[in-house]
This record gives structure tokens, sequence and C-alpha cells, in this order.
């Protein structure tokens, strides 16, 4: 019988992250991972100056 | 003695501190003497369509110590990036807050609102089995906070992620909560000095500080960089750098100091050290409502000031109302009749031609 763990948020990262984990007879059967933030920073830099990049998606992270 | 800090010294403090004196370290034994009366309301910290820069703006604040202005001057009960909770237990710490100590916590908001399909761009965990947007936990949030912190520009005005064609519809927390106390700590990110300065005033007078026309307090955002820049000699005499590493004024590269509001020319950043403009970048004017919705590396002749509108310098420094920058706008006039600077096509062609 399976045993379903799911943690959503994971703290102490940067962005939004959730992770469910399937376990059977103590061992992972299956695992999946979520990031639940979608900002689209490629579809802002559409038609913008190419030296916009550096300053536009170096905000993709701030860590 | 702590007590007897008016509000008249603070801002005074505030907006005189310079790279020299640590705004943090000067407040802190007011803060601390506040935090041992037990008069300091609970803290939560929302990320949104964040990059969680702000946050780390914050944890560069070096005297006082981080770690004491976490642990013993604010009770901050939900921030993502530090705190052991997680799942579950996480999120219900939020609504623990919400129930325990409605109309007196504060709240502070990093990141943008995310309202696409009901916020699912933005989901910051799981309760009872269903998933929390940003939306939802802002609005719940909020709706019963004493006040709402924005930190950094996207929660103050939208930022980068509502940029054009702002893909996830980005809103900022003031166009989602209405009617509660807001004060937006603007930059991306704002300097630690900001954050910590801000919240200390709210905590010390339980009030909003003076804000500015964009919510923003005089005490940080009152000054234009243009007005202190250090390359505004150039300025003055007509002197443009035409590529990055040259001597002048950045106008022609793409500087937006003279539309920006804050302190970073005195204050400084990383502990003191440098800023933007002094160590040969541009100024992104990254305190403004309309960053980043324009060209960053083009010249400022012509800029945007709303929805589909653009406006000369001169027009912007009427629309802002400031003598500076109208002062700005003729002398630029002036140095483009003089020939000093090239029109914006000339500009262009000889762009071209290298």
């Amino acid at each position: 019988m399976a045993q379903t763990i799911k943690i959503d948020p994971i703290t102490r990262i940067e962005g939004h992250l959730g992770v469910e984990v399937e376990i059977e007879g103590g061992v992972v059967v299956n695992a999946k991972s979520m990031g639940m933030m979608f900002r689209g920073l490629e579809l802002i830099m559409k038609g913008r100056d190419p030296r916009d990049a550096q300053q536009i998606m170096q905000r993709i992270c701030g860590v | 003695m702590a007590t007897k800090l008016s509000r008249r010294d603070f801002m005074r403090a505030a907006a005189g501190s310079a790279a020299a004196v640590s705004l943090a370290g000067f407040l802190s034994p007011y803060i601390a003497e506040a935090a041992e009366a037990g008069e300091l309301p609970p803290v939560i910290w929302l990320a949104g369509g964040a990059c969680t820069g702000c946050a780390v703006s914050l944890l560069n604040c070096q005297d006082p110590d981080i770690q004491d202005v976490l642990l013993k001057v604010i009770s901050l009960r939900f921030q993502e990036n530090v705190m052991a909770a997680q799942g579950e237990q996480a999120i219900n710490a939020i609504y623990d807050v919400v129930a325990k100590y409605p109309g007196q916590y504060v709240l502070a908001v990093e990141g943008s609102v995310q309202i696409k399909e009901n916020g699912k761009w933005c989901v910051i965990g799981e309760r009872e089995g269903h998933e929390v947007t940003m939306l939802q936990a802002v609005k719940d949030v909020g709706s019963q906070a004493a006040a709402i912190i924005n930190i950094g520009t996207c929660s103050c005005f939208g930022g980068l992620p509502s940029a054009d064609p702002n893909p996830s519809e980005s809103r900022s927390v003031a166009d989602i909560v209405k009617g509660k106390p807001i004060i937006n700590v603007a930059g991306c990110p704002p300097h630690p000095d900001w954050i910590v300065g801000t919240i200390a005033h709210y905590l010390l007078f339980k009030d909003v500080p003076e804000l500015d026309s964009a919510g923003r307090p005089k005490m940080f955002y009152g000054r234009i960089i243009h007005d202190n820049c250090q390359r505004r000699q150039y300025f003055d005499n007509g002197i443009f750098a035409k590529n990055f590493g040259e001597m002048g004024c950045m106008l022609e590269l793409g500087c937006k100091g003279p539309i920006a509001h804050c302190d970073s020319t005195t204050r400084l950043w990383n502990g003191g050290v440098n800023w933007c403009v002094q160590c040969g970048g541009v100024c992104l004017a990254c305190t403004e409502p309309q960053f980043p919705n324009w060209p960053i590396y083009e010249r400022m002749a012509e800029m945007p000031i709303g929805p589909a509108t653009t406006a000369t310098v001169d027009q912007i420094g009427f629309v802002l109302g400031g003598a500076a920058v109208l002062g700005i706008g003729g002398h630029l006039a002036g140095n483009i009749a003089t020939g000093r600077i090239g029109s914006k096509k000339d500009h262009d062609k000889e762009e071209g031609d290298n």
C-alpha cells in the first residue's frame, strides 16, 4: 500500500517548490517536484533590445 | 534615552545617514527597547512573483547583525527562505497569526501578485489538501493586517513580472488589497536601510512615515539620483560618455538618473562601498513605478510616463513638478541646441557606423 507524502512549500530555498513522494514498504517508488511559480521573463524579453537581457534575466533569481 | 526619539529626529537620522553612519545601528537601541517592552507586532513575510533578491538585500543588513533583527527585534512568523517549518506546518503559521492577532500584525510582501487563472501562476503552498495561491494569501492576510509594507518594486508597482506583455498578469499589492495603510519600499532590490528603516519607523511610532505620491517614504526617496550624482559635473559641462568605461555623464548610454527617486548616491551599497553609477553602470530607475518598461540602454529623451504616452525630458520635469528636473530639461535642451548632444536620430546613426 503506497503512502504519499506531500511537502509544499519546501522552505529555506529560493522560490516556490513542492515535493510529492510515494513510499511503498519503506522504499520510495515515485517522486515529483513542482516549481509553483511562473513569471514568463522570456516572454517579456521578446522584442526588446538584446542588451536589456542582462538586466531582465538576472532578476530570475536574486540569491 | 531610547524612548525620547521623536519622529522628527527619526526622519532627520534616516534622511541624513550616509555611508559612514549606519541607520540600522543608530536605531537598534530604540527598537531593542520596544522589543523588550513586548510592543512589537508579529510580521508575516509573503513572497509571490519574486526573485528573493529583496530578502537577500535585507540579509545584507550589517549593523545590527541581521540575525539580531530577525530573532530579537521583530517577531517574524513566516518567511519561507529562513524558517525551519515547511509544508502545511509553514502555511498554518500564517493563518495562526491571522486568527490570533487580527488587525495587529504587519504584512511584508515581496514580489508581485499574479492573478492569471485565479492566481494559479503562483502557488505558495498547500493547506488541508488545497493549494494556497499568492492571490488568496494576500487577500486573506492583507485584509486583517495593521499595515502592509511592500518590499521591492514588484509588490509596490508590479515591477519586472508586470513588464509588457505581463504574461502572468502581475499586479501590485495595492491593486489587490484596498483600504489598508500601504508603504512602498521600492527598489530592485531596495537598500537594507530603506527596509529596516521603514519597518523600524512603523514599529516605533505605530504609524506610516510621510509618503510621496508613489507611496514611498520621503525620508529615503525624497531625492533624485541625478541631483547628487558623482558624474553630475560632467552633465553640467556637457561631457557625455559614448561608451561604457569612458568619462562623462551616462545619459546617452541610457542612464535614468534624472527621473529616479532614492538616496543611493549618498547611502551607498554593500555596507557603504559603492553604488550603481559609481561602479560604471547606468541608473535603471528601479525605484520608479514604470520600471522596467523602457529600453534600458537607450537615452531617455523620450520616456514613457504612462500607458501609451511618451514625453520629452522637459515634459517629464513638468509632470514631476520638481524644479531640479525642470532644470535638467532646460539644460538638456540647451545641450541639444548647442550640438553638444546630438539628436536621437543622429545618435542612432553614429552607433550604426561604429
